[in-house]
């Protein structure tokens, strides 16, 4: 594949010179993988610092090639993918996305892969930075409990994707099985204040999106590529609250971002900054002053960015919905002095993203409870109330106040206690058309929250006919679904 | 021909499977993709952990502290035996011999696909969504967990329990497939690496759990033993008088 | 009744066993190492009838792969491949090196078949033994040299192509996998064995 590259650069150079007029300086190449090839390793091997995702190794620091060491191990295990759903990843180091790889242009490297006694399944690795048939592929297939070892030259500079190319190779990567190396270009890449390690991927669950419980992969929803889940870094909560990156005012921070896949292509985009420099696709050249980098499958880019004003700075596959309803974003939290002659007024975003990240223990013990028939109203007050503010709380506001005019209020609602089962409908089933609240007409369209399910409309309405100096009954799942059952549900409603 | 005595000692008992028809996933000729299976028996269970410390215990050669090298890896019986859970961390040859001692063999690859296509109800319920989606749950979940014990469901239509869900296991030609490592190579490798130039097209790409097998299968070594991988022995059709 | 069953099953022979027996050292010799290919109780009949025994190639270095007589195109590739690296040896270290080429195919692989394709193959006699084993023990041999083999409806079978060296003890210690690949860790193997004491 490398081997492509340096032909398709000199297209490019002779496209750009026009026989006639006089030809501009070419741009300079770096000569791909026919120059990268920078002598036999210098001194002892060293053993490669693997990182897991965000942290990022050091640079390598070196001014010759060398022998790297890299001994990555392949483990199968069960790990959180949201709040209350586990997932069976399967993992290069561990943890999704794989351990991070850093090496340097014309090092050798010398892989070792060992699949753990506990795998049931055999793994490989094909590394994007690898030139020769498969990567790696076929040199590193390893039984469970087993290691294999293969060595390759890295002569092309960049960043690279690498993954499992075991059959079924798609389920391999939707389970997980990707990260990145980095092969510095010989002179190291500029210094930055903040490096990160950032790894989109794509889910398929066969419970519908934050489904409680451990959930299964669902082959037919991978082929259909209608994914459950878009996430960072291999959970929802995996860059957000005090899983948060960090920065200060006055720094510049580069992200390596991946794209594991397996399925979807990632418009990356960071809200409320804009990118200084894109490493494009992972390569040597940059594009400047970008807002949104589009990052294939299989594929990688560095960005860079000073930042100037504090703040929380969302990052997200700006394929929208993914972010909101699927779990891709995360945050920045940059802290330092107001920057108010650059940036003043609210991130909204901030307050809406922030607030998903309530510790939600006390959802998991009110399902408990209800399981067990000993569910108090307590109970589900405080449940509902972490659930309003992940679900409601946008619009209706954490006041129950509303906006006036545009989002009816909850806090003290005649609309809202006048009816349960009104109130149940409007939740499961969306509103849309005028209603009265309070003597005052609104107009608005409120979505089906099809993704709660009956214990969480209970709790979220017994939340709200008892706050705000609301006073009434509480909701009990069993009301919910009955009223779920003579509902006609909205076309195109997950269910 | 089959000595009155074997299958009364120890091990499984052996149930007959008529022979019929299947699609291998890499069949020896694309162009006829289906071959024929002849009738055979299979042992209705996995052999259990205590049953392969009585054939240990009769054939000390086959002891962990005892066996070649050539034909275990240091994993080999490095759990204890003993119980009613299917034995593993066995090797190909150390299957093989416990099989051979009984008057039996492995199956082979065919012989045991052909059989796990069957479904309480069904002697092919290979193309059951349901039942799909309940194979890669399994394949997908680490092997750390205790293993239950042998017969704990129900058996197939052929009286055989456990060919799913339970441990992988180990075939006579575990060795035969001719399958890149690299799942996505195509065929010209395949030509250098392979007499016969046999393409490697696979009858039915959407079937993941086949797919995972032969992977799994073909990663393997004789020598190797994993925590996930046991065995049953099988013997040919008793003979018509 | 177990252990009778048992007696009556190891006196009355059955089926072998297994293939691994105690080593038999050779006269004046150390025993052989565990991990010997030469441990093998692997009966072995070559291109001239005559019985062979592998361990008779110990204090040779050796090369050893399979292959079957009727194949059209890899294996006179992969005898090609061992005479080239034969070629790439000096005198002495070619003089020392034996080269075992057991069938995949003993249905159709009796003795003429094996000494038609030496004689096709050219290879030399006094160095190079063409053999076949039973069908049992080509499993095992294949699956000891790692080697996939399986048949095919046309007559031909399909096999990977993979050489192993073994040191003078029969260990291995180099092996090349694919035709046509790099010969170099073989000879460097090799000449260890010849050169080294």
């Amino acid at each position: 594949m490398s081997r492509l590259i340096s032909p398709v650069l000199m297209l490019a150079v002779f496209a750009c010179a026009p026989a006639e007029a006089p030809a501009p300086p070419a741009p300079e190449t770096t000569g791909g993988s026919a120059a990268g090839d920078l002598g036999p390793p210098q001194g002892e091997p060293i053993h490669a610092v693997l990182t897991h995702a965000p942290e990022v190794p050091p640079p390598t620091g070196r001014s010759a090639p060398a022998k790297v060491i890299v001994e990555l191990e392949v483990e199968e295990k069960v790990m959180p993918i949201s709040e209350g759903v586990d997932y069976t990843f399967w993992t290069f180091g561990g943890e999704v996305p794989g351990s991070f790889i850093r090496i340097r242009q014309g090092d050798t490297v010398e892989f070792h892969l060992q699949n753990h006694p506990d795998s049931k399944m055999p793994h490989n690795i094909d590394l994007h930075a690898v030139t020769g048939p498969g990567g790696g592929a076929a040199s590193s297939f390893t039984a469970p409990g087993h290691e294999s070892q293969f060595t390759f030259k890295a002569l092309n500079e960049g960043l690279y994707v690498y993954h499992c190319a075991t059959a079924p190779v798609g389920m391999h990567i939707a389970n997980g099985m990707y990260g990145l190396i980095l092969v510095e270009p010989p002179e190291g890449l500029p210094p930055v204040d903040r490096e990160y390690y950032v790894m989109q991927g794509d889910f398929y669950t066969v419970g519908k999106y934050r489904e409680k419980g451990l959930q299964p992969f669902d082959m037919q929803k991978a082929i259909e590529e209608n994914a459950t889940y878009v996430l960072f870094n291999g959970s929802e909560g995996a860059l957000v609250g005090d899983n948060a990156i960090t920065a200060e005012v006055g720094e510049t921070v580069r992200l390596y971002v991946g794209n594991g896949g397996p399925n979807l292509v990632s418009s990356f985009h960071v809200i409320g900054e804009i990118f200084d420099k894109v490493y494009y696709e992972g390569g040597t050249r940059f594009q400047e002053n970008v807002q949104t980098t589009l990052i294939p499958a299989g594929g990688a880019a560095m960005v860079e960015f000073y930042v100037e004003a504090p703040g929380t700075y969302i990052l997200v596959d700006h394929s929208i919905f993914r972010a909101f309803n699927k779990g891709a974003l995360g945050m920045m939290k940059v802290e330092g002095d107001d920057a108010l002659d650059i940036y003043s007024g609210k991130e909204v975003d901030s307050v809406y993203l922030a607030d998903k990240v309530e510790p939600s223990a006390p959802i998991g013990e009110a399902t408990a409870a209800a399981a067990k028939g000993a569910l108090t109203k307590a109970q589900q007050v405080e449940a509902g109330g972490i659930l309003f503010k992940g679900t409601c709380s946008t619009c209706h506001q954490d006041s129950g106040a509303g906006v006036k005019g545009v989002f009816p209020p909850l806090a003290g609602s005649d609309y809202l206690m006048a009816d349960k089962a009104r109130a149940i409908g409007v939740v499961i089933n969306g509103l849309n058309g005028p209603v009265t609240v309070n003597g005052e007409e609104y107009n608005s369209v409120m979505p089906p929250m099809s993704q709660l399910n009956d214990d969480e409309v209970a709790n979220i309405l017994t939340y709200v006919r008892n706050s705000w100096g609301n006073e009434g009954d509480a909701v009990s799942a069993e009301e919910v679904a009955k009223v779920r059952a003579t509902s006609e549900r909205p076309a195109g409603a997950a269910h | 021909m089959f000595p009155w005595w074997a299958g009364i000692a120890w091990g499984g008992t052996l149930v007959a499977v008529p022979g019929g028809t299947y699609e291998p996933l890499y069949p020896p000729d694309p162009d006829r993709p289906v071959v024929e299976v002849a009738s055979f028996r299979l042992d209705d269970a996995p052999v259990t952990a205590s049953e392969f410390a009585d054939f240990v215990a009769a054939h000390p050669k086959w002891r962990r502290d005892a066996v070649s090298p050539l034909f275990a890896d240091a994993g080999y019986l490095s759990t204890p035996l003993g119980g009613d859970q299917p034995v593993t961390r066995v090797s190909w040859f150390a299957a093989r011999a416990y099989c051979t001692s009984q008057g039996k063999r492995l199956p082979t690859e065919d012989e045991w696909e052909f059989a796990a296509r069957a479904s309480e109800t069904s002697i092919d319920a290979s193309h059951d969504p349901e039942r799909l989606a309940l194979l890669l749950g399994w394949y997908g979940q680490p092997a750390s967990a205790e293993l239950a014990p042998v017969r704990a469901g129900d058996p197939n239509v052929y009286g055989v329990h456990d060919m799913h869900g339970l441990v992988w296991e180990w075939v006579e030609d575990f060795n035969n497939t001719l399958f890149g490592t690299d799942g996505r190579e195509g065929g010209d490798d395949e030509t250098l690496r392979f007499c016969g130039a046999g393409t490697l097209s696979a009858t039915d790409v959407s079937d993941y759990a086949r797919f995972m097998r032969v992977a799994f299968r073909s990663s393997l070594k004789g020598s190797y033993t994993t925590p996930s991988l046991g065995f049953r022995c099988a013997a040919d059709a008793e003979e018509v008088r | 009744m177990r252990v009778l069953a048992l007696t009556l099953l190891l006196s009355c022979g059955g089926l072998p066993d297994s293939q691994v027996q105690p080593p038999v050292p050779l006269p004046s010799q150390a025993a052989l190492p565990a991990d010997s290919l030469y441990t093998l109780d692997l009966p072995l009949t070559d291109s001239r009838g005559e019985v062979v025994e592998l361990r008779e190639f110990r204090g040779h270095p050796a090369v050893i792969s399979m292959f079957y007589a009727s194949c059209p195109m890899a294996c006179p590739m992969l005898v090609g491949d061992v005479q080239r690296l034969e070629a790439q040896l000096g005198e002495d270290e070619r003089q020392a090196l034996r080269v075992v080429l057991v069938s995949l195919d003993p249905k159709r692989d009796d003795t003429e078949a094996l000494a038609d394709a030496a004689g096709r193959y050219g290879v030399d006699p006094e160095r190079w033994v063409l053999a076949r084993t039973d069908a049992e023990h080509v499993r095992v041999l294949a699956a000891l040299l790692d080697i996939q083999y399986r048949d095919l409806p046309n007559g031909e079978m399909n096999h990977s192509s993979i050489l192993t060296v073994l040191d003078r003890d029969g260990r291995a210690v180099a092996r090349r996998d694919g035709l046509g690949a790099d010969n170099a860790p073989l000879i460097a193997a090799i000449r260890k064995e010849v050169h080294d004491e």
